[in-house]
């Protein structure tokens, strides 16, 4: 085999609001050895004006690894990250082709997916954490939390009763078959907000969600597992990929991390109870807080305090809308970020990592320096998190020396996260816009466009001797 | 017969709350105290003159209805835990909070304070969601307090925890007295809310001798204390430790993730070191800038009560634990009503630490010319020092600088200045040059008020102190004829907001005394503001947003901090 590869495929599938990366590393051997690295498989919701491409997906990188993949790489847990990975009551869905596929492959994963992190962080004196990867384990019990909120507000938003607070409530008319109505009704009820918000409550809390058969059928396909965190050497690095180095920036343990580290007990405490809280919210008959005390339910409001409930209600959802928004950004920070090195060439995978994640490799690291001086000299990078405006750090943008020939690869739907008003749409307009202007820009959202396949954008980069 | 002459109503009861929260026992009962506040004469709910309390869950959907009467003596007889599991006694605890930090202001400040909002009545929804968080909304005029599950299962009430319900009424306090401080502007000014309200907070509980007693020494009973305990350190150690000291259980931390952990990070986390303040990024992010505000105050506090308890000493080695209780409480009290009169004599716009500090110095020696009996001054001059706050006013002593002398009276009424918001705008437009406005600026006097300061000694001063604000908009592209530069990559047709604005602090006889403004003209304040604006993302919408209570709090009990210099 030869020493190094002399050029990579990298063909971006279209997957609508998700990432689905295939590496193909091409030797020039004999054999015409190739090696392919699937980096992420998940989609949260279609292309434009198409049906969900995930099974057509799968096929097709079946087709082209000749039905073997020699790395799989999940860079965090979003469902528009692992969400191909479900496998199918049949046997036959996407998930169950892509395990077929990587019996032999190595599955890469940040840290934080470790099934064997402790769950429970060992206390020392006065209470603090102890031990090896006791911060780690605060950590990762956070993230369950997080779960836990995300799934519950996805199970009150399901729950939801439109409620206009335009509308005056005509509860006074309709008599007796209001009244029954009336009585009919769950407890949980109103949220108090119109269909938008509870929209983008619902897209944002079930991306948040913790995929379980997902989860599970990435940790029993493939024959060795590797979780990593910043630094750390993988089989990546030589074993699967000959001539190829791969170094880890992100995501760093908590343990390497003092700014995170002081925070962590904090953390998990608010977590818990939060998840406590919002679990409570979520219940479909949840008991009143005092059963025993006189009061009324929503629908027999005197007048005098209707505005002021009508304003909690929305309090109440924006409050909702607020912690997601908090639980997305800290599980996008979970993302593995992958620099492959080949023949002097820099390609850079970061996930969905935003600037929390990306501030140790630039700022808080030993080797800082190191990697900034690495950074500088990229040739191709993944955009992160679809093109959202916090996970291409400015300073990082302002780093790649190689601009305009830089490649740009950007895996996005408009129209699904975010918004306008805000200035919050993913992709953000900005950076796409500078994207368009300062690099060698490639987005899925032009697949099929000018005869180009709908199911992917194809990029070679070549390998000097 | 002759008429008996009639007995006035009460201008004050007293009343139960839950001294602490309901975690804080003593001999297994929930640690209860009474406290003063205003009389009147309720309806259901409790409803005041100037608080509603609504008790609607939004979880359930449940309107919880109070009691059409409520015997005023009621809880005084029952323990703690039938109060804590009693929503009506939740309803009147938190109106009594809310209303028992109203009159602290009112008393401190010497005049009737309004909410920030055009409303009378403060909404006050105890138990508003399942969520571990309380917050001041000024668009629902109200404090929304959330309960959850703890860590023992039982329900934790936020609306029972004493410091929690007094910083959101400072925040509405704060809000009424100085709107402005809302407006986007420097670390300082998001931090100042956050870090205010922590004070008052903490101030206030520590003003209950019961709570002061529970963190001292019990452990010898009643007996004389020595003063190795009564060091500025051991005192610190005293107050992280003593009051949770009783709990073993995961349910004394439930509420500080609620409350931040104030205490424990201003006495014991965060070393006094300057550099906080002036260098390290972390402590730009408000959440974190407001606990040196925090840790500055709470030093000077522990500096003053040990500092007294010394002098008590003199010969002898030992303290009566009682006195040592007493001076804490008394320093608390003085110390929180100067923390809320320097509010008057801080700038209405674009305030700072700096500001802040030599705020409270001129304020305190206004009414309490003398300050040997606890060296208040000077201990926290010496304290926000430690943390690298210098006094805004660049002098050593850190007093603002008096007035202009040679400002004309002339052509304006002292009356009707002390009511009329014209009348005061005729003062400044007379005196436009000399006290520094910008003449192309909007002006607007916000408000007049007339108020009256007794000093613990007896010692009355009157007082009308007015805001005023000037707002100039420029474009982006207009930022150089203001002898400004407008920062990398804002575009030219950007909208923008300048600020400037006065506290104006006139005397009885209708002098001014006191010009505490940060100009408009400042053409290197106004940088620096722009500059943080724009590189922190504030400024991106089209409208930048005002401070939100409700996401500062989820940011500050999440730890999540925004790099929005670093976003697109």
């Amino acid at each position: 085999m030869a020493a190094k590869p002399s050029d990579v495929r990298i063909r971006m599938y279209n997957v609508g609001f998700g990432d689905c990366f295939l590496l193909t590393f091409r030797y020039k051997d004999k054999k015409k050895t190739e090696r392919h690295v699937l980096v992420d498989f998940g989609s949260t919701a279609a292309p434009m004006r198409r049906e969900s491409q995930m099974g057509e997906t799968a096929e097709d990188i079946r087709r082209i690894t000749g039905g073997r993949l020699d790395a799989v790489v999940v860079t965090h847990r979003h469902a528009d990250h692992i969400s191909g990975f479900t496998p199918r009551a049949n046997g036959k869905g996407p998930g169950d082709v892509i395990a077929s596929i990587a019996k032999d492959a190595v599955i890469v994963q940040p840290w934080t997916e470790d099934p064997d992190l402790p769950k429970e962080a060992v206390k020392g004196r006065g209470g603090a954490p102890s031990g090896k990867k006791a911060f780690s384990a605060l950590h990762a019990r956070s993230l369950e939390s997080m779960h836990s909120v995300a799934k519950a507000i996805v199970s009150r938003v399901q729950r939801h009763e439109f409620d206009d607070a335009d509308v005056e409530d005509n509860s006074e008319e309709n008599g007796e078959a209001a009244a029954e109505a009336r009585a009919n009704r769950p407890l949980v009820g109103r949220l108090g907000i119109g269909k938008g918000l509870t929209g983008k409550l619902g897209f944002l809390g079930e991306t948040n969600l913790k995929n379980l058969p997902a989860v599970k059928n990435l940790q029993s396909m493939g024959r060795a597992h590797e979780w990593l965190s910043y630094g750390m050497k993988t089989a990546l690095s030589g074993t699967v990929l000959p001539g190829v180095k791969v170094h880890v920036l992100g995501p760093p343990t908590i343990e390497e991390y003092p700014q995170v580290k002081a925070y962590a007990k904090d953390s998990d405490q608010y977590w818990k109870l939060q998840a406590a809280a919002t679990k409570v919210s979520a219940e479909l008959t949840v008991e009143k807080l005092f059963p025993d005390a006189p009061s009324v339910q929503a629908e027999d409001l005197p007048k005098s305090v209707r505005w002021f409930v009508r304003k909690v209600r929305t309090a109440q959802a924006q409050q909702l809308m607020e912690l997601v928004r908090i639980v997305d950004s800290t599980l996008n920070n979970t993302s593995l970020i992958l620099m492959f090195e080949i023949g002097g060439k820099l390609l850079l995978f970061p996930g969905d990592a935003q600037i929390e994640n990306w501030a140790y490799a630039l700022e808080h690291a030993k080797n800082k320096t190191a990697m900034r001086k690495l950074l500088r000299a990229t040739d191709l990078y993944k955009v992160g998190h679809h093109g959202s405006l916090n996970a291409t750090p400015k300073p990082l943008w302002e780093m790649f020396k190689k601009k305009p020939k830089i490649v740009t690869l950007l895996s996005t739907r408009p129209g699904k996260h975010g918004s306008t008003t805000s200035h919050t749409e993913v992709p953000r307009t900005t950076l796409r816009d500078e994207l368009d202007a300062h690099s060698n820009f490639h987005t899925t959202e032009n697949c099929g466009k000018n005869k180009t396949s709908p199911l992917f954008d194809e990029i070679v980069v070549k390998f000097g001797r | 017969m002759p008429h008996a002459p009639s007995v006035p109503p009460p201008r004050e009861r007293s009343v139960t709350i839950v001294a602490q929260d309901p975690t804080i026992r003593v001999d297994g009962e929930i640690l209860l105290a009474k406290i003063n506040i205003p009389a009147e004469t309720l309806g259901p709910g409790p409803v005041g003159y100037r608080v509603e309390v609504i008790d609607f869950d939004a979880t359930t959907d449940t309107l919880y209805t109070p009691a059409p009467r409520v015997n005023p003596d009621k809880w005084s007889k029952l323990g703690g835990d039938a109060l804590v599991s009693d929503p009506e006694f939740h309803r009147h605890n938190v109106y009594a909070l809310v209303m028992k930090t109203l009159s602290r202001f009112e008393f401190a400040l010497g005049r009737r304070i309004n909410w920030g909002f055009d409303c009378h009545q403060l909404k006050v929804a105890p138990h508003a969601f399942s969520e571990a968080n309380a917050f001041y909304s000024d668009q629902l005029n109200a404090l929304l307090f959330g309960y959850f599950p703890g860590g023992n299962g039982k329900p934790v009430f936020t609306c029972l925890s004493h410091d929690v319900v007094v910083h959101e009424t400072t925040h509405a306090l704060i809000d009424g007295l100085r709107e402005r401080y809302r407006e986007p502007s420097s670390s300082d000014q998001a931090a100042f809310h956050e870090g205010f309200a922590d004070v008052v907070a903490l101030l206030s509980v520590f003003s209950l001798p019961a709570v002061i007693e529970r963190t001292i020494d019990r452990s010898r009973g009643d007996a004389p204390l020595s003063t190795k305990l009564l060091t500025r350190d051991a005192l610190r150690q005293s107050m992280i430790f003593g009051l949770a000291e009783q709990v073993g259980t995961e349910l004394s931390d439930d509420l500080d993730v609620v409350r931040g952990s104030p205490l424990r990070q201003s006495l014991r986390d965060i070393d006094p070191s300057p550099e906080h303040y002036q260098t390290e990024e972390e402590f730009v992010e408000a959440h974190r800038r407001g606990e040196l505000l925090v840790a500055a105050m709470l030093t000077a506090f522990v500096d003053m009560w040990s500092r007294r308890l010394v002098a008590l000493v003199r010969d002898r080695q030992r303290v009566d634990r009682s006195r040592v209780i007493e001076e804490g409480a008394d320093i608390a009290e003085c110390l929180l009503t100067s923390a809320i009169r320097a509010l008057d004599y801080s700038p209405p716009v674009d305030v700072t630490f700096g500001d802040y500090l030599s705020a409270l110095l001129t304020a305190d020696r206004e009414i309490r010319p003398s300050d040997t009996r606890y060296q208040l001054r000077s201990s926290v001059l010496d304290a926000f020092r430690e943390f690298g706050i210098e006094p805004a006013s660049g002098t050593e002593d850190g007093y603002w600088k008096p007035a202009p002398e040679d400002l004309d009276y002339s052509r304006t009424h002292f009356d009707a200045m002390r009511r009329d918001r014209d009348e005061v705008f005729h003062f400044i437009w007379e005196n436009r040059a000399k006290l520094g406005l910008h003449p192309e600026a909007f002006t607007r006097v916000e408000t007049v008020r007339p108020c009256m300061r007794v000093g613990a000694d007896g010692f009355v001063l009157n007082e009308t102190v007015c805001e005023y604000v000037q707002i100039l908009e420029p474009l982006a592209s207009e930022l150089k004829a203001l002898g400004m530069s407008k920062p990398k990559d804002m575009p030219d047709a950007k909208k923008l907001r300048l600020f400037g604005g006065g506290a104006l602090i006139f005397d009885e006889y209708g002098h001014l005394k006191y010009h505490v403004y940060n100009p408009l003209r400042s053409v290197e304040r106004q940088q620096q503001r722009l500059d943080f604006l724009w590189e922190s993302g504030a400024l991106r919408g089209d409208s930048p947003a005002r401070l939100s209570i409700s996401r500062m709090h989820l940011r500050r009990a999440t730890q999540s901090i925004k790099r929005a210099e670093q976003e697109w």
